[in-house]
């Protein structure tokens, strides 16, 4: 497999802070990988070493198997889709998308042809004319995406471009970013800190906290099987429990055993964390036939149409989150409702 | 109850008039101000401009000659010397701005947490009168001055040079007088550009000169337009430095103004050579600020 991104234990200082602490990791060609992280994680730095914009302090950067790492911007074969989008104000949409053909001095039948290939490719046909001011912000989203595509980059770099949109104009971009990836084929970079965006879109996910790399996955193997407390935490908002672990049981202060099945061998008297996931609790008055059941009282609910969440208070003093399928629920719960919670082994996760 | 709703009204209504009055009341020194100071001396010179002078006094007579004598008078000589100062003050604002340039772009760019202290620095030689101004550059380029005193001392020159009391001279005073005031509206333009679009532009391929030639520079049009707004139309009148540097060659056409009003007591052909460069002015501006918009005036200000 062709390598197309590499970083080898890249570190960046700013002045005595670390932003990014040796991080190390490959993109195959055509993948689409994201950079997960809460803000201020380092993940927009890694991604403007990758550009150019930033130059490690330590360690080497790799684009198209050829070292990088002291290659301006405007040579590299990378292109970045910026947070703010950073459209030229001054150009209209034809400008902007041909702007770095121009440089590259193709041909100019050439650049007509290849620009309204894009704009088909966004569904922006027609719009060479418009002025950046006139288009909404998906339009201008898509027009700042096929400006850096057109320029037929090794990687392209995206930096939380969805990040200004509304929800509901966000959701409807990432299935066009899925298809526009789909169609080229190009390798994406992708920056965010929202978790739902990264496992609908990636093919791998880097979760990234304080400058390191946690976890590098599939969204399955993160989401399923996470490394770490704050991977599971930051991934599938996990309820984490922390005990000591004997023979498929781990003992909870305060609250009791919960069985568990682990995956892998376990010794015996380890202190460990149990993650369980939101939707693989169920809520009742009465509940039986499940491994482990705990005694709990409704501190807040939130009906959200599909989905109910809930947050029950167990006798250890810990809050967990609950999400029922709306579809199927008896009743609502209310605030200081008793009620029992409970889950089967298979879905109580050994983290660590 | 009907009449409790008719007071109501009532009250309302003479609320609503006080209203109207007190925003009238807020816009009256404005408006004062401007008729008094501005729009009347203009009314009075516009009115001069049709009179004729006989015998050093002023005859009513209603007559566009003095207009048509801009054209004709001593040979188009006021023809000549209008389109002479139209060459000069564009020559003034190209040369003025060509310096104010590179200053702004430099302290916008590499000022870094000294920006204000060197914008400061640049306005500190308006703190002088504009008359000084001129005599300290005469010290300077003088026919005694610094230059030419230095260079024959070394022996570069056996004479004097020619520097001063010339055209030469009235445009080299005002380019270096009018750089420090540029600088103020391009930097402002300059500061408003979003870095991160010189990015997008490297990113795209663009060396640091192509950056600028397709993304700075046409980025910091309107702040070239109120430069050259800012720069243009005082030059255009233009008199004390063609009085004090301009010798034989430097006279423009504000220097025939003031000499046909307060030496040749022609009031009506000054007022007419008045109206005509105030209507200039006025074209002129108004297609800079169109062009560059009233916000980009009112920040660089």
């Amino acid at each position: 497999m062709k390598i197309d991104v590499e970083l080898k234990n890249v570190t960046k200082k700013f002045g005595d802070t670390v932003a990014v602490d040796n991080i190390s990791f490959k993109v195959e060609k055509g993948e689409f990988f994201s950079l997960l992280g809460p803000s201020g994680c380092g993940k927009t730095t890694t991604l403007r070493m990758i550009a150019g914009f930033e130059k490690p302090t330590e360690g080497e950067v790799y684009v198209g198997e050829e070292l990088m790492t002291d290659v301006p911007p405007f040579k590299r074969p990378t292109n970045i889709v910026f947070q703010n989008l950073a459209l030229f104000p001054h150009l209209n949409v034809y400008d902007n998308i041909s702007f770095g053909l121009k440089i590259k001095k193709v041909p100019k039948d050439e650049i007509q042809k290849r620009v309204k290939e894009m704009l088909s490719l966004v569904r922006l046909s027609g719009y060479e004319k418009r002025k950046i001011k006139q288009l909404s912000g998906g339009e201008q989203q898509r027009v700042a995406i096929v400006r850096a595509l057109v320029n037929e980059p090794t990687v392209l770099l995206l930096d939380e471009p969805l990040g200004p949109l509304d929800l509901k104009l966000r959701e409807e971009m990432v299935v066009e970013l899925k298809r526009i990836k789909r169609e080229v084929g190009t390798t994406f970079i992708y920056v965010t800190h929202d978790q739902g965006e990264a496992l609908t879109m990636s093919d791998r996910i880097a979760v990234i906290k304080s400058g390191r790399t946690l976890q590098i996955g599939t969204p399955t193997e993160i989401y399923e099987r996470p490394k770490s407390g704050f991977v599971a935490d930051f991934i599938g908002r996990s309820n984490l429990f922390e005990g000591s672990y004997a023979n498929g049981v781990v003992e909870v202060d305060g609250l009791g055993r919960i069985i568990v099945e682990p995956e892998r061998q376990v010794s015996d008297k380890r202190s460990v964390v149990v993650g369980v996931k939101p939707e693989k609790i169920s809520i009742e008055r009465t509940l039986k036939g499940l491994d482990n059941i705990f005694d709990g009282e409704v501190k807040e609910t939130y009906y959200q149409g599909q989905v109910t969440t809930y947050r029950v208070l167990l006798e250890n003093d810990s809050l967990i989150t609950v999400v029922v399928l709306s579809i199927g629920m008896k009743d609502i719960f209310r605030y200081g409702e008793k009620v029992k919670v409970g889950w089967n082994k298979e879905d109580a996760k050994l983290i660590i | 109850m009907k009449d409790d709703t008719t007071i109501r009204e009532r009250e309302l209504s003479i609320l609503r008039k006080m209203e109207k009055l007190l925003y009238y009341l807020r816009l009256f020194p404005a408006v004062f101000w401007l008729l008094v100071f501005l729009i009347l001396p203009l009314s009075v010179m516009f009115i001069y401009s049709f009179w004729t002078m006989v015998r050093f006094e002023l005859v009513p007579t209603w007559t566009l000659k003095n207009y048509l004598d801009i054209f004709v008078r001593a040979e188009g000589l006021y023809l000549r010397l209008l389109f002479k100062s139209l060459g000069m003050a564009t020559a003034v604002t190209l040369g003025a701005i060509a310096l104010a340039y590179p200053a702004a772009y430099y302290i916008s760019t590499r000022g870094g947490k000294y920006k204000y202290v060197l914008l400061n620095l640049i306005m500190t030689p308006y703190l002088v009168s504009w008359v000084i101004t001129i005599f300290g550059w005469r010290m300077v380029i003088g026919y005694t001055g610094l230059v030419n005193t230095l260079l024959m001392s070394v022996g570069l020159i056996s004479e004097p040079m020619r520097l001063w009391g010339n055209w030469i001279a009235v445009i080299f005073v005002l380019i270096v007088s009018w750089t420090g005031w540029l600088v103020l509206p391009i930097f402002v333009s300059l500061e408003k550009i979003d870095r991160t679009l010189l990015e997008a532009g490297e990113d795209l391929g663009a060396s640091p000169l192509e950056n600028f030639r397709k993304i700075t520079l046409p980025l910091s049009i309107p702040g070239l337009l109120i430069a050259t707004f800012f720069v243009l139309i005082p030059t255009l009148g233009e008199f004390v430095a063609p009085l004090l540097a301009g010798g034989t060659t430097g006279a423009m056409i504000g220097s025939a103004i003031e000499v046909t009003v307060t030496r040749m007591h022609n009031w009506p052909f000054g007022a007419a050579m008045s109206f005509l460069l105030v209507t200039i002015a006025l074209i002129t501006s108004l297609v800079l600020i169109r062009k560059a918009g009233l916000r980009t005036l009112m920040e660089s200000l």
